[in-house]
């Protein structure tokens, strides 16, 4: 450091903190200010949900009767667990376990990857078979099979005559941009943690000194918080 | 001086060596710093830059409507100008000027901090601004931007794709505003000098953390509701576009439920300022201290719930409607409160009359004009009337211009010397405020008075029956324009060969005149320990407040 | 003009609401100046007693919790009044009597259409409503957002696609069609009018008369005049853009309705049994027509000129951007973007003119032609008019 002062303190200790609480306190109140943006941001989002919802509830119900619940909840069970290995991941850098860190974080990835997997079918057969947003919505060959299945789970009436709701465009419109901006947090977050592993193999984090891993788990929780919210209110409840 | 530890006396550290500007030197040392003083002179540049641009543009608005009839550009070429005045104006001027410029510079060195919280994060802000500017810059040149500074849907979302440059660059410069947001906060929490507690915190400070929190929670709804507008217009995903089973409503409460609370984001610094140049020029504490600084939260909180009342007239429902109109009367109040309390200041104290303070002064009479106005918008009934008018431009260039650029001109003139080193010509600087005041009223005055006569607003051309007013209009705009090309004299005149300014040149007691001037790449040699608040004239030892001028040759308006 | 007449802030009350929110207005106005002055004054002497002077010291700042507070609650009372009040004219203007009559309003880039009771669908940007009769307007758009702003009447609504918007009031005063009214520019009408677009009228005659059925006074010369009458303004404030690369001409050169900043429509206030006999005849061929060869071809062409056909179509067998031009467009094969063909006859026409984009002309993709909605009478004199723009072989 080009630092005139004579400086004190452990190397990881950025030049402008007194001490290595104080930048640790730091650390820990910008991700949660970051966490409540991300909130907000999502926010948006689920606000146009309900209002949509409410306003046509016939096509959110044949909606979700047209994703497949069983994938999300594969991919509920697999979050859910990638979350709980990153709280893992953190108790054992806070311990000093630089190896277990390493295969903490490593399932965590393996997790969020197979999330991903899970998600490019579950997206390549909507595009296939023209379940798609606003003016691209074109059921097609399995899709009108799909749709028909679906109308009639979700009114339990008689035969389908090929009429469906008209805003199932604008639900899948929401459904694609929800779950498409989530997936981008996942991608996100796989970048971020395997750049933890690879600084934990470096030896970067210590028992004193491990605040990085603390806050990408805690940004891993949020993107697992949203999918527990994305999950029930696209797939379950019709 | 608020003793620093080991009691260092100021003449121990006045080395020119060792201040931000000469600490290092190269372009590279610039591009690539941390260091907060510098990233704030970045800003400063590039806000400058942008109100510069957005101010041409405003001028050939002007020009255009000087005479009714199509005078200079077609219709189309209008739309665009406005529209771009308006955003630039907003996005690339206001928004960043006063937090990411001034504040940054000023944040940390009153809270006698080395750095903000995260300096590299500071630095990745102030390219994510340059990233956003590009984009924005791109929009200009790929295609035709006429949607107003609103993007209402659907007007928005079908027309021509280069509105998509511009959503995504506005987009980006969101998040750099977020994460400017998030680092003051952080840095006001954790990084404050021992002594220097809340009660005792500068109401810059204040000022600016208020603005920091409404950044980060209402900027991400700016940021989505810009990523959904994007999405229309590529994948047409239905949600804002009534051809697709969308609701072009939900497109004006997404987005004024960034942009109410964002007023607030640019009203607020500007407070922050004039408090500092009411404090120091009257040597005075702020009256009412707690209420200032508490009326700044209840602004950010408060600024949440009143969205709606620029959509009276949208088709909301009644019942919403009513709420909103009652919201917006809760705001005036906390506004109120800092009216009366600077006022209150004034009395009894020993009021000089040098440039940041005429620019306070210019303030507090606008932004009372520009708020009172807006109470006008607020009642329903009138509202209707007034709605889309060129009332509702005048109400929002008081507040806007009257407000925070006259705050931001306030601090540019009282930091100045602190941020360069130089003193500027004050007598050419009264000259440049005197121009600027005067022409901003002649040109906003009278666009009250067509407004209420009902002259819709975005409108290129006019019947004949206005134009007396938008001739004046016109006329006190170049007056205006005029003023800001002095101004630039005056700044340009001190870079060039401006005299040395001494560490306090107004004698003021607040915690960054403590430092030499420029200050050190540092701050402080060391941490210094607060011991007494910013604005404690009375505690304040003599020579730290008078080592510029004595005050008897301020008193006789003696000019630098 | 013998109109009720506006102040230097205000145009004229031409509506039954208008006095109300005046007195809003006016309320707010005279709190404003009073909080203005208070502030301005109690500053100017502060800035004058307390200016800096030789050997005089500020004193230190005090508190005074009661002045705090009290400054804080009072004018929350003000305001509260401010509110109700406003309130109260805002819930009067949001529910129509229900003995009103209904007028529907369509938007469009960048024309007003009006269709009245009975289906009578006005010339465009012409407006006519009752006086002293609540009126209430149920307003669409086929496009973009628009809004419906009259500020002699204080109304103001915003038109919105995809859903109805209404609005409503009570006209005051009639617009009178006589030769005061006649005007040369919107200078000569005062605030809260404007001059309307051109029409024609048989000489010796005022469109009053000519609406009422009247006939030319004996003596009077034969033929017609062009007149404008002073009209009560009606904006579009909701923006709603201009074409690309199209020059238009201003106000002041007749270029009416080519953009958002002149989507305007000419009011008239009529009396009653004036409003009720236009509904039973409803917009007639112009006058100018009156004695021509075939009055349809000339209607059809002052629909040209004054719907604006004229601002994209062509009908001198040259100009062929940004729309096709007309002349030998009679009885041609059309050649469409999908590779179809068709006649250009009378269904053709009809159908081009009432859903453009129907089947669009190869090379023509990048304009959308608005969507017009004519009667039947009108419908056919366009097609005359077409059809006469081609000489018969
Ligand atoms: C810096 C920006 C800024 C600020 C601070 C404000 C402040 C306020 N604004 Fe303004 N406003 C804008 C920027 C701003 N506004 C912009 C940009 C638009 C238009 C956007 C667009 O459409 O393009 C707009 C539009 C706008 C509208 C919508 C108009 C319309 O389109 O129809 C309304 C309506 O209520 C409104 C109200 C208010 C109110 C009540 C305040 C209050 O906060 C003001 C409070 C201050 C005071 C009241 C003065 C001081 C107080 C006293 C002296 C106390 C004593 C007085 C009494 C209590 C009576 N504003
Ligand atoms: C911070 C925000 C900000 C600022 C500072 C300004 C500043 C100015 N604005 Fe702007 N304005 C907006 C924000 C702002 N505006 C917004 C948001 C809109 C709405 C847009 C929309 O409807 O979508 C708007 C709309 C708007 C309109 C309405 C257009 C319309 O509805 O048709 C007008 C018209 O007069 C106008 C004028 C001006 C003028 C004369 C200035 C002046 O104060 C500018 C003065 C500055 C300069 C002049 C630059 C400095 C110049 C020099 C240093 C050199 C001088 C050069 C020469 C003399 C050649 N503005
Ligand atoms: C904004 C421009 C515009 C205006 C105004 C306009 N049109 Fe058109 N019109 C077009 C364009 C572009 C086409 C060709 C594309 C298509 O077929 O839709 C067209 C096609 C037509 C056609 C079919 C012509 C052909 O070549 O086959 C008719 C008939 C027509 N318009 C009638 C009218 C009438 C009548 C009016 C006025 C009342 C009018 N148009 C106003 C743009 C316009
Ligand atoms: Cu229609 Cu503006
Ligand atoms: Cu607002």
């Amino acid at each position: 450091m080009a630092d005139a002062h004579a400086h004190h303190g452990p190397d990881y200790l950025e030049h402008h903190f007194e001490t290595p609480l104080q930048q640790f306190d730091a650390a820990k109140l910008g991700m949660w200010i970051f966490l409540a943006q991300e909130i907000l941001f999502f926010s948006g989002l689920f606000v146009a949900y309900f209002i949509f919802r409410s306003w046509y509830p016939e096509a959110f119900s044949v909606g979700s009767h047209l994703l497949d619940w069983k994938m999300g909840a594969i991919n509920t069970v697999v979050l859910l667990f990638s979350s709980f290995t990153a709280a893992m991941a953190v108790r054992s850098s806070q311990l000093g376990e630089t190896k277990k860190t390493t295969a903490f974080l490593a399932v965590t990835v393996v997790c969020a990857l197979g999330f991903m997997v899970v998600k490019y079918f579950e997206y390549t057969h909507k595009i296939h078979v023209g379940l798609l947003p606003g003016s691209l919505f074109n059921p097609q060959g399995e899709g009108v099979e799909e749709l028909r299945a679906a109308v009639e789970a979700a009114y339990a009436s008689g035969p389908f005559e090929g009429t469906y709701p008209y805003h199932l465009r604008s639900f899948f419109g929401i459904y694609f941009v929800m779950t498409g901006l989530h997936g981008l947090h996942v991608l996100i977050g796989i970048g971020v943690i395997l750049w933890m592993i690879v600084r934990n193999q470096k030896g970067a984090f210590t028992k004193d000194y491990n605040t990085p891993v603390d806050m990408t788990a805690l940004y891993w929780h949020l993107v697992d918080l949203i999918w527990i919210y994305l999950f029930p209110l696209l797939y379950l409840i019709d | 001086m608020a003793v620093e530890a080991g009691t260092a006396a100021p003449a121990a550290v006045e080395n020119d060596e060792s201040n931000y500007l000469t600490a290092k030197s190269g372009l590279k040392s610039w591009a690539l710093t941390v260091d907060h003083k510098r990233i704030g002179v970045m800003y400063l540049v590039s806000v400058i830059v942008a109100m510069f641009l957005g101010g041409i543009m405003a001028l050939l608005v002007r020009a255009e409507l000087m005479f009714a009839g199509e005078t200079l550009m077609e219709a189309d070429t209008y739309n665009q100008l406005f529209t771009l005045h308006g955003a630039i104006m907003v996005f690339l001027f206001i928004i960043p000027s006063i937090p990411a410029a001034l504040g940054n510079f000023f944040l940390p060195i009153m809270l006698g901090a080395k750095d903000v919280a995260f300096p590299k994060l500071n630095l990745g802000s102030f390219y994510i601004y340059v990233i956003g500017t590009v984009f924005t810059l791109i929009a200009i040149v790929a295609g035709r931007i006429d949607t107003g500074w609103t993007f209402y849907t659907p007007y928005s979302s079908r027309a021509d794709n280069a509105v998509i440059w511009m959503t995504l660059g506005v987009f980006i410069l969101g998040f750099s505003s977020i994460l400017t947001g998030l680092n003051f906060i952080a840095t006001t929490h954790k990084m404050r000098a021992p002594g220097l507690s809340w009660t005792r915190l500068p109401l810059f400070v204040w000022g600016i953390y208020a603005t920091s929190v409404i950044q980060v929670l209402a900027t991400p709804v700016l940021a989505i509701t810009l990523l959904l507008l994007i999405m229309e217009k590529t994948l047409t995903i239905g949600i804002f576009d009534p051809a697709l089973g969308g609701d072009p409503v939900l497109f004006q409460h997404f987005f004024w439920f960034y942009s109410h609370p964002a007023v607030y984001i640019m009203i607020l610094p500007g407070m922050a300022v004039i408090n500092e140049v009411i404090a120091t020029f009257s040597r005075r504490k702020i009256f009412g201290y707690m209420f200032v600084a508490m009326s700044s939260v209840a602004l950010a909180l408060l600024g949440f719930l009143v969205w709606g009342h620029h959509m009276f007239t949208s088709g909301m429902s009644e019942y919403s409607t009513m709420i909103f109109s009652a919201l917006t009367f809760l705001v005036a109040i906390p506004s109120g409160v800092k009216v009366f309390n600077w006022v209150a200041t004034l009395y009894q104290g020993s009021i000089s009359f040098e440039t940041p303070m005429l620019y306070a002064i210019g303030f507090l009479i606008l932004f009372t004009i520009g708020g009172l106005t807006g109470l006008f918008l607020g009642i329903l009934s009138v509202d209707i009337h007034l709605h889309d008018t060129y009332f509702v431009v005048a109400h929002f260039h008081y507040v806007m211009v009257g407000g925070t650029v006259f705050g931001f001109l306030s601090g540019m003139h009282y930091w100045w010397p602190k941020m360069t080193g130089k003193l500027y010509n004050e007598g050419l600087a009264r000259v440049a405020f005197g121009l600027i005041f005067l022409g901003f009223n002649i040109t906003f005055l009278s666009q009250f008075i067509m407004g209420s006569q009902g002259m819709p607003r975005r409108y290129y051309d006019y019947l004949d029956q206005f134009q007396p007013l938008h001739m004046t209009s016109s006329g006190g705009a170049f007056v205006l324009g005029f003023g800001f090309l002095v101004l630039a004299v005056v700044f340009i005149q001190s870079m060039i060969s401006g005299a040395k300014a001494p560490a306090n040149p107004w004698g003021s007691a607040g915690f960054e005149w403590m430092t030499t001037t420029p200050p050190h790449a540092h701050n402080f040699e060391t941490t210094p320990v607060i011991t007494r608040g910013p604005y404690d004239y009375h505690l304040a030892s003599e020579e730290e407040l008078f080592d510029g001028f004595p005050e008897d040759r301020a008193a006789q308006g003696a000019k630098a | 003009m013998t109109e009720p007449q506006g102040t230097i802030q205000l145009p004229p009350q031409l509506s039954t609401i208008a006095p109300e929110v005046d007195a809003m207005y006016y309320a707010i106005y005279w709190i404003s100046v009073a909080f203005a002055v208070a502030i301005f004054v109690a500053m100017g002497i502060f800035l004058y007693q307390y200016r800096r002077q030789p050997g005089r010291k500020a004193k230190p700042t005090g508190h005074n919790t009661f002045l705090e507070v009290f400054w804080t609650f009072t004018p929350l009372l003000l305001l509260l009044w401010l509110f109700v009040e406003g309130f109260e004219g805002y819930v009067k203007m949001s529910v129509a009597p229900e003995d009103s009559v209904e007028i529907r309003v369509r938007g469009m880039q960048w024309n007003w259409e009006f269709e009245h009771q009975g289906g009578v669908i006005d010339d465009l940007n012409r407006m006519k409503v009752p006086v002293d009769t609540p009126v209430k307007l149920v307003m669409s758009s086929s496009d973009v957002l628009h809004s419906f702003f009259v500020p002699g009447f204080r109304v103001k609504r915003d038109v919105v696609p995809g859903m109805y918007t209404s609005l409503w009031f009570e006209a005051t005063t009639p617009t009178p069609f006589t030769s005061e009214t006649e005007c040369q520019s919107d200078n000569d009408c005062g605030s809260g009018y404007h001059c309307g677009q051109p029409r024609e009228i048989p000489n010796g005659m005022n469109a009053d008369e000519l609406l009422m059925g009247g006939a030319p006074p004996e003596g009077a010369p034969e033929g017609t005049r062009e007149v404008r009458y002073c009209s009560v303004s009606v904006f579009c404030t909701e923006y709603c853009g201009a074409p690309e690369g199209i020059t238009l001409s201003a106000f002041s050169e007749g270029g009416y309705n080519s953009n958002h900043a002149t989507m305007m429509a000419d009011l008239r206030v009529l009396p009653v049994e004036g409003y009720d006999r236009f509904l039973e005849v409803g917009p007639p061929p112009p006058p100018e027509c009156a004695g021509a060869e075939d009055v349809n071809v000339c209607w059809g062409q002052s629909i040209y000129q004054g719907s604006g056909c004229i601002g994209c179509h062509g009908n001198d067998g040259v100009r062929q951007q940004p729309a096709p031009n007309w002349v030998g467009l009679w009885g041609a094969v059309r050649p469409f973007t999908d590779g179809s063909e068709r006649v250009a006859d009378e269904n053709y026409i009809r159908q081009s003119v009432l859903q453009p984009q129907s089947q669009i002309v190869a090379g023509y993709a990048a304009v959308n032609m608005p969507v017009y909605r004519f009667s039947d009478r009108q419908l056919d004199a366009v097609i005359a008019y077409i059809r006469s723009l081609t000489p018969d072989e």
